[in-house]
């Protein structure tokens, strides 16, 4: 069934993919010839086939990810920059290893390819670390498990003694590294007490001793510092700085442990779990105690300082005191307010009681007023002036003044009478006069002295002779002149025309 | 007797907590806050840590020994010219 069924096919196996897109493009052409195209699991089951074929001795380096544990097995990708393949380990193969797969882990890997599920997978049969060896990964690992205790933390660390009473070190007694801490604790500080407990210090197996050397030590709380550390040699020579116990028991110390193990590029994981890590031996020295000369110096300032600090704190009262003194020295500055206010209130207490006064003597004036309209002597002038006015009255309503009144009103009068007479009889006089001058002017008289005479009759009691046709001859007249009468007999009448006459 | 008791005090006293406790009295004396009589009794106790520390410095016994196994010590001479300064 997952026999070959075209050539083209078999081109595409791996052995040959170099020239593929030529051959593809030839297949293609073929194709164009008439041939029945496979099925994808046709295809599949002979690239399966190929690959179970060509691939039974794979030998890859890569890095190990996506690790996944699954039942008996384990799955990962071994990868490089640019490419992964699925990989699966399991049965004895897997019991085997020595390591723990890890992602980033670095092997290399023996096994065969295959495809399950249309995916290419290797087949691991034997898996190694590749480059660092086994010790190496051992380190790294047995450092991960530690690491993840905490045992490295930098918060677990304690800072070390400022300067120990007495340094502790933990080392051999032959060899670099206890004379180099040694000559270095004393350069810095003269006359520091040192206490070593020796111990070999080479080798794995020297691990157990290590610690005993560093144990006793800190039980005896002898000193305030610890020195742990040998000088370089090979990872192999300082295989027992990685012994998990005395890291255990290096973390464990009461006493701050400073370790140095090697040279710098030498790490332990005693010198990761130790309170300080430092390069070499020498530098755990400097690390462990200060510069006596600097301390002094320093010493000596903190005392300038103070007494500095002290001089100032002095000066400083000083001047407090003699700024409260000089604002001390105005009293009335303090006093100005108060005064103020004192003014203000007595000024407004005066004003209180002027107006007071002038209310309480405005009633008293009131009442003196009402007191003395009800003094009897007040009452006594009252009366006397009443009764003078009464008297008064009385004189004017008396009879006698009524009479004196009357009489000098008749006197008035008489006098206005007198003078209305006096003027009625002037009127009367002048009235009289023109009348009188009227009169004359009337008169017959008068008329006659113009040479006119008045003619009446002798009898018929001397009427006024007024017609001619009233005499008859032979009847007497008297004819009056202005200066007398005559008597006198008509003689005949004469009558006149009238209208011829005038 | 006080003196004594003071001495006593900062003798078992690491080092550091000496310096520490001076450098708050000089920090204290610096912010000025300190009442006058305070101010000269923390003067004096600041002396008193500077004596102590001078005192601490130079009263090293400059002893090398060795821990024996049974927690004994015993005077350590290093070979090899490990005694050259």
């Amino acid at each position: 069934m997952a026999r070959p069924p075209h050539r083209f096919l078999s081109l595409y196996s791996p052995v040959t993919s170099g020239q593929g897109n030529e051959r593809a493009r030839e297949g293609a052409e073929r194709r164009e010839e008439g041939p029945r195209p496979q099925t994808v699991s046709q295809l599949m089951g002979y690239v399966g086939a190929t690959v179970r074929r060509e691939y039974t001795r794979v030998f890859v380096e890569g890095e190990l990810s996506q690790v996944k544990p699954y039942g008996q097995r384990v799955y990962f990708r071994l990868k490089d920059q640019n490419a992964f393949v699925s990989c699966v380990i399991g049965g004895p193969s897997l019991a085997r290893l020595r390591f723990d797969l890890e992602d980033g882990l670095h092997v290399e890997v023996r096994g065969r390819l295959n495809v399950f599920r249309s995916q290419v997978q290797l087949e691991v049969a034997h898996m190694e670390p590749a480059g660092l060896g086994a010790l190496a990964l051992a380190f790294e690992q047995t450092k991960q498990r530690l690491a993840s205790e905490g045992l490295f933390d930098e918060r677990r660390k304690r800072p070390l003694p400022l300067l120990p009473r007495r340094v502790g070190i933990v080392t051999s007694k032959q060899g670099a590294a206890v004379r180099d801490m040694v000559k270095v604790l004393r350069q810095r500080m003269p006359g520091v007490s040192i206490l070593l407990s020796p111990t070999r210090v080479q080798g794995r197996e020297s691990a157990p001793e290590i610690i005993e050397a560093l144990l006793r030590l800190d039980r005896s709380r002898a000193c305030d510092v610890i020195l742990l550390g040998r000088g370089g040699g090979s990872l192999e020579d300082l295989w027992a700085f990685n012994d998990v116990h005395l890291v255990r028991a290096v973390a464990g110390c009461e006493t701050p442990v400073v370790a140095a193990v090697g040279h710098e590029t030498d790490t332990t994981l005693t010198c990761l779990a130790a309170d300080v890590r430092a390069a070499t031996p020498s530098h755990a020295a400097e690390r462990a105690v200060p510069v006596k000369a600097e301390l002094e110096r320093r010493l000596r300032r903190e005392e300038q300082q103070l007494a500095h600090r002290l001089r100032a704190r002095l000066d400083a009262s000083a001047l407090r005191l003699r700024q409260a003194e000089r604002r001390l020295g105005d009293p009335h500055a303090l006093l100005r307010p108060a005064e103020r206010r004192l003014t203000r209130a007595s000024q407004s207490l005066e004003d209180a009681l002027a107006r007071r006064a002038r209310t309480d003597k405005a009633r008293l004036d009131a009442l003196h007023e009402r007191l003395t309209r009800c003094s009897p002597e007040r009452t006594l002038q009252e009366r006397h002036r009443r009764s003078v006015a009464l008297k008064e009255r009385l004189l004017h309503a008396s009879p006698t003044s009524a009479i004196t009144g009357e009489r000098r009103r008749a006197e008035r009068l008489a006098e206005r009478m007198d003078a209305a007479a006096e003027r009625l009889l002037a009127a009367a006089h002048k009235s009289l006069g023109e009348r009188a001058a009227k009169l004359h002017a009337l008169s017959p008289l008068a008329v006659l002295e113009r040479g006119f005479a008045l003619v009446r009759h002798d009898e018929e009691e001397r009427r006024v002779v007024r017609s001619a046709k009233e005499l008859s001859p032979g009847d007497s007249v008297r004819v009056r002149f202005f200066d007398g009468e005559v008597r006198a007999r008509v003689r005949e009448r004469v009558d006149s025309e009238p209208d011829s006459d005038e | 007797m006080a003196k004594a008791e003071k001495q006593s005090e900062t003798h078992d006293e690491p080092f550091e907590q000496l310096m520490t406790r001076l450098e708050r009295i000089v920090g204290e004396l610096e912010k000025g806050e300190l009442p006058l009589e305070r101010s000269l009794e923390a003067y004096e106790e600041g002396i008193g840590l500077v004596r102590a520390a001078q005192r601490r410095l130079s009263q090293m016994d400059k002893r090398l020994e060795e821990l024996k196994a049974d927690g004994s010590t015993a005077p350590l001479t290093l070979d090899g010219g490990s005694e050259e300064t």
